[in-house]
């Protein structure tokens, strides 16, 4: 797997993105830079450490809003 | 759509209204936009790891994870008009706010309303209020969303996991090295 098809694997399963975001980024992949393929796929990346370091708190959280 | 309002919320509401309705206008955004909407949010991150030296990047810190990570799947559609890392604690606190109005009233409201007034005061782009409002029209989906989210994380696919690698080579030299 090279760096553009591990970014359009982030990109399909990113949370951030909206469905149209991520159609609209995935037909842009091809034309990106790659300095752009690593700066966005560093961002979704992050997106999965962020949940990953947050996952307790994120977790007692929305059970509890969801249990309102 | 069908939105609800309180009186305090109409002026910003006002203020958001006709500048990024428009899904074409949406559509149009450009991947240099969605870029520096990401690196902005890394910035804010960031930041708020070396909260010791600033009192009100401290008082966010405060806010639960749910809701910051909630309020940036909201803000990251938008993000391109809001630039400056003093704006993104309000925008932060407006999400939630709003957020509040689609899930249950005064909650929110309670769990921040020792946030310093200076922050309150900053100017955020109109264009978040719409697509907040947006986001939160389905907030209960959001929730449950988001605790699908946790368990994708916690047992990522291996193809995902693999993507996610080639981008964080700290972690690979971790597990690899």
């Amino acid at each position: 797997m090279d760096k553009y098809q591990a970014l359009i694997v982030l990109i399909k399963n990113s949370l951030l993105l909206s469905d149209k975001s991520k159609i609209n980024l995935l037909k842009k992949v091809p034309d990106l830079t790659f300095k752009e393929v690593n700066e966005l796929g560093s961002v979704l990346a992050y997106e999965y450490e962020f949940i990953e370091k947050n996952q307790k708190a994120i977790e007692k959280n929305l059970t509890q809003l969801i249990q309102r | 759509m069908m939105v609800q309002k309180e009186e305090g919320q109409n002026e910003a509401w006002e203020a958001g209204k006709g500048t990024s309705v428009d899904p074409r206008l949406e559509a149009k955004m450009s991947v240099s936009k969605k870029l520096a909407s990401a690196a902005t949010v890394r910035e804010v991150i960031n930041s708020l790891k070396q909260t010791s030296k600033n009192p009100h990047l401290k008082k966010i810190l405060k806010l639960q994870a749910s809701n910051f990570a909630l309020s940036l799947l909201a803000g990251l559609e938008v993000l391109p008009g809001v630039t400056k890392i003093s704006t993104l604690p309000k925008v932060v606190i407006t999400a939630i706010e709003i957020a509040s109005k689609g899930g249950k009233k005064g909650y929110f409201a309670d769990l921040y309303k020792d946030v310093p007034k200076p922050l309150k005061a900053l100017p955020v782009a109109p264009e978040l209020y719409q697509s907040v409002v947006n986001q939160f029209k389905t907030y209960k989906e959001a929730l449950n969303f988001g605790k699908d989210a946790i368990n994708k994380f916690v047992h990522p696919q291996a193809n995902i996991q693999a993507a996610r690698l080639l981008f964080t080579p700290q972690r690979r030299e971790k597990i690899y090295g």
